[in-house]
């Protein structure tokens, strides 16, 4: 229970850190700050300490059966981003009072849904949750199952319109911790048909975590909107519903001239 | 060995060479079981072939040809396993029409018939009392029908798993959809599945190879059987050719899948054979042998004047059956197995004759040494559309348009308002009698509804009971002696005309949105009069030459979603119709951010950062609260409309120079830097 809290806490200080919300049409905002600091993917997140999160907890939008949620022991934590030229890098520490690991659908798994563009609004797919062989272009769904400790066995994947597969040059590290686990991750760019990488880039992002806790107990948590969801036919992709990922920091190169670009 | 007294081998042919090796071996264990274990496993197979469907109608010459792709069929397990299976086989012919809605869709537009589609019918015809161990289901099908339905495998097998009929295993094979030469090919494919099924569930789990698995056995085939692909492939080329197939860099010819599907019949051991829990085990001697009828029943309807008859060829040639006394000439054919690029693999002779039926009741045909039961059914056929559409019209009495609406039929009771169904007995090719003494009835959910009939076996139901919408109407009849199954009808009420729009609308923020109506007659409305709004404001409609209406609408709607709605009043007797639409519209944030080229101020100074949006007409975008933001540094913040058109955020700079990026958070904005310089 001690964990859980701990773990509560650091989830709510992360998210506290991020941006004002609350603005009419302002969507939810995650940021990823440009990285200014060494990153060794090992599991271990001291080096993130003092960059801004994402809440995933008993506060966030919950798609499974209320009543295999156990609350904040059961699943909770923070998700957190950087970037630079060539990957964006994924950090996250979740309570988890049961690890199951594994490639399969129930096991435990990070989802980002990206959508590149930022372009996607309620009639973009007639109002319809279109599956993977109707999504634009650059609408990705990138996953990434937890495994133990170490290099998981199974790559972090990658859907979208024509292609289900690894994410090329993707590296993924989990590690179980007291009463739960975490991970590092990093995407190259190249790998996110459609992504620019720059500072004020906006991409449209759903965050959710998968938690299996065996057959038929599968509980997952959404942060910036609810997606519909049934046991029997799962998530609904209702990829305008999304919120947003911006790159923040200073410029890596040299900037362009002030004024318009 | 029938085979080998009728069939002709290509001797070039790639599986013929690949077979003959095979053959050597069954030969020899065959000889050898006669001496050690005269008995052999005898599973009972029913072939469900259905002639008609939604899609397809077969003729007699492709009902001929199902019969030959099944005589193949029973070649190669003959061939490949005589000597430790054999198959009794049984034809039930099912010649009403199967409906779309009685086959799975498995995936959208894709379907197949499962083994719950047809259980009911099967049970209710009897079928359950011969105690089947196979079922092959054989549906007339084209992928080229008007519902856009397409078949979703070549073929599936099922079980035995104690869950369908008895403890019956599965497959079925949509016929004449693709090359009917693949119908025997698929059905010694699938049956292969029902055969490792029966050994797992009969507690041998590794008793049976899976017939998916060539690739991953092919070194455990060579090991048992070197040089089984040569001329074309020596054993390591063959190792490297599976190692590509698994790769999904190559695919097997035909001829070689029948060299591993004839090895893993081969080198399951007769004990094990006889160990399983389906079928019986007879002695060799009991053993259909000689010519004879390829079924030894045949079920079919009673309204059939004929019954197809093919003779399995083995020893001296018949010239005639005898079918109660009466002698019907034999035709001679040729059955060719072949590769998918036509080669040759084996072929066989058979016989075949049309038998007169007109006689009535069960009947016993004798070919040769064997003897086929033909077993007149009774098989109703419910004859009715599957989808209706029945217009209505919404009428609204002069100066209460605020009232109830009244519906009232278009057509009366016609074809437009009636339901017609006829309750026959199932004939080939359609046309049955009417069924004596039916009753038919129409269920809607879980309501009963009232239905009249016409004449005996004709039936009308008064769609006008129906409100407006869709409907699945449930019909099921009853007669004495028939078997009917239920079919489902689609019914769409709905007005005879209807509002179309190139919905849905998207636009962006100051760009003129241009709404386009047209009015979509079924039954020749014309004169409708049409009016559009945009949240409070009236839209000028102008009627287009070509009977559309369209009006611009240039300002007005703010970013996000919106709705645009239409109204169509048509003069109609003692009021008007009335029909009504919304259309969503989205209007999408989008211009150009203002903002100062550079701030410069002193250290410890507030920053008040103030932008502006302008629309791609040149004007500032007011009152739309879009999500503005400034990038400082790793921060994000929000920037507020403060004013109409003025967005404002307030900070204190860190030291040093920097740049801020102000950029759109939804919608389609290009960023804009801020030069900070901090004195």
């Amino acid at each position: 229970m001690g964990t859980a809290l701990i773990f509560a806490v650091v989830a709510c200080t992360l998210a506290a850190a991020m941006t004002e919300a609350g603005q009419r049409n302002a969507p939810p905002v995650a940021l990823a700050p440009v990285r200014t600091f060494e990153l060794r993917l090992d599991g271990e997140l001291s080096e993130w300490e003092d960059v801004p999160g994402i809440a995933l907890d008993s506060s966030s939008y919950l798609l499974t059966d209320t009543a295999l949620y156990d609350g904040n022991a059961d699943l909770s934590g923070a998700i957190q981003f950087v970037w630079d030229t060539a990957y964006l890098y994924v950090a996250g520490r979740f309570a988890d009072d049961r690890l199951i690991d594994g490639a399969a659908w129930t096991s435990d798994r990070v989802n980002l849904v990206f959508d590149l563009f930022a372009d996607n609004h309620p009639l973009s797919y007639g109002g319809e949750a279109p599956d993977a062989s109707r999504w634009q272009p650059d609408d990705q769904w990138v996953y990434a199952h937890i495994v133990g400790d170490g290099e998981p066995p199974y790559p972090v994947m990658r859907l979208a319109q024509d292609y289900h597969g690894p994410v090329d040059g993707a590296q993924l590290v989990s590690r179980s911790v007291e009463a739960g686990w975490t991970f590092e991750m990093r995407i190259p760019w190249t790998s996110l048909p459609e992504a620019r990488p720059f500072v004020g880039a906006v991409f449209g992002l759903q965050i959710f975590v998968t938690d299996g806790d065996g057959v038929g107990r599968l509980t997952e948590l959404m942060w910036s909107a609810r997606w519909g969801y049934s046991r029997e036919a799962g998530l609904a992709w209702e990829l305008w519903k999304m919120g947003r990922l911006v790159l923040t920091g200073e410029p890596l190169a040299p900037g362009p001239p002030a004024g318009s670009e | 060995m029938d085979r080998f007294a009728t069939c002709k081998y290509h001797p070039l042919a790639t599986a013929a060479l690949a077979l003959c090796i095979c053959l050597t071996p069954v030969v020899a264990r065959a000889l050898e079981a006669q001496v050690t274990a005269p008995q052999v496993r005898r599973l009972e197979v029913l072939i469900l072939l259905y002639t008609r469907s939604f899609s397809q109608q077969l003729t007699r010459q492709q009902v001929e040809r199902v019969h030959e792709e099944v005589l193949e069929f029973v070649d190669f397990y003959r061939t490949a396993a005589g000597d430790a299976v054999e198959f009794g086989i049984s034809l039930l012919q099912i010649d009403r029409e199967l409906a779309l809605a009685e086959v799975s869709e498995v995936a959208p537009g894709r379907y197949y018939l499962a083994r719950e589609d047809v259980e009911d019918e099967l049970v209710a015809l009897g079928m359950l009392g011969y105690e089947f161990d196979e079922v092959i289901a054989l549906y007339a099908w084209n992928n080229a029908n008007p519902e856009g339905a397409v078949l979703a495998y070549g073929g599936g097998a099922v079980g035995p798993d104690g869950r369908f009929l008895g403890d019956a295993g599965y497959n079925s094979i949509g016929v004449f959809a693709w090359d009917p030469g693949r119908i025997s090919q698929i059905m010694i494919h699938e049956v292969l599945h029902n055969i490792d099924d029966m050994f797992s569930m009969s507690g041998m789990p590794d008793g049976f190879l899976n017939a998916d698995d060539m690739s991953r056995n092919m070194p455990t085939l060579l090991a048992e059987r070197p040089n089984a692909f040569l001329p074309h492939y020596d054993d390591d080329g063959m190792l490297r050719y599976a190692e590509r197939e698994r790769a999904n860099r190559a695919t097997y010819p035909w001829a070689m899948q029948l060299v591993y599907y004839g090895w893993m019949l081969q080198r399951t051991p007769r004990e094990a054979w006889l160990a399983l829990d389906y079928g019986s085990a007879i002695d060799m001697g009991e053993r259909a042998g000689g010519t004879r009828p390829l079924y030894e029943r045949i079920f079919l309807s009673r309204a059939n004047d004929a019954a197809y008859l093919p003779v399995v060829a083995g020893g001296a040639a018949p010239s005639a059956v005898d079918a109660a006394g009466r002698e019907t000439p034999l035709e001679r054919r040729t059955y060719r197995h072949t590769d998918f690029d036509g080669s040759t693999l084996f072929e066989g002779t058979y016989y075949c004759a049309w038998i007169d039926l007109s006689g009535g009741g069960p009947l016993a045909v004798t070919a040769g040494a064997g003897t086929s039961e033909i077993v007149p059914l009774g098989i109703g056929e419910l004859v009715a559309p599957s989808r209706v559409v029945s217009h209505v019209r919404r009428l609204i009495p002069v100066g209460a348009a605020d009232s109830l609406a009244a519906e009232a039929e278009v057509a009366g009771l016609g074809s437009e308002g009636l339901l017609l169904v006829e309750a026959r007995e199932a004939r080939f090719g359609g046309s049955g009698p009417a069924a004596a003494r039916a009753t038919l009835g129409v269920q809607l959910g879980e309501d009963t509804l009232a239905v009249h009939e016409v004449e005996p076996g004709r039936f009308a139901f008064d769609l006008a009971s129906l409100e407006m919408g869709a409907h699945e109407l449930t019909l099921s009849a009853a007669a004495p002696g028939l078997v009917f199954v239920t079919r489902t009808v689609e019914v769409e009420r709905r007005p005879p005309w209807r509002i179309w729009t190139e919905g849905p609308l998207t636009s962006s923020v100051g760009t003129p949105l241009d709404v386009t109506i047209r009015i979509v007659q079924d039954m020749g409305v014309q004169g409708a009069r049409v009016t559009a709004r945009a949240g409070d404001r009236e839209l000028a409609l102008r009627e287009l030459p070509d009977g559309r209406y369209s009006a611009v609408l240039d300002e007005g709607l703010g970013p996000g979603l919106d709705t645009v709605r239409v109204r169509a009043e048509l003069p109609a007797e003692g009021g008007v119709e009335v029909l009504e639409s919304s259309i969503p519209v989205y209007v999408e944030p989008r211009g150009w951010i203002e903002v100062p080229r550079r701030i410069g101020v002193r250290a410890g100074e507030v920053v008040t950062l103030e932008a502006r949006v302008r629309d791609r007409m040149g004007r500032v975008v007011e009152g739309a609260s879009l999500a503005i933001a400034a990038v400082i540094g790793p921060d994000l913040l929000l920037m507020r409309e403060e004013e109409p058109g003025v967005y404002r955020v307030r900070f204190a700079p860190p030291p040093g120079d920097h740049r801020i990026y102000v950029i759109g958070l939804e919608g389609s904005f290009e960023r804009r830097v801020v030069s900070l310089e901090v004195e």
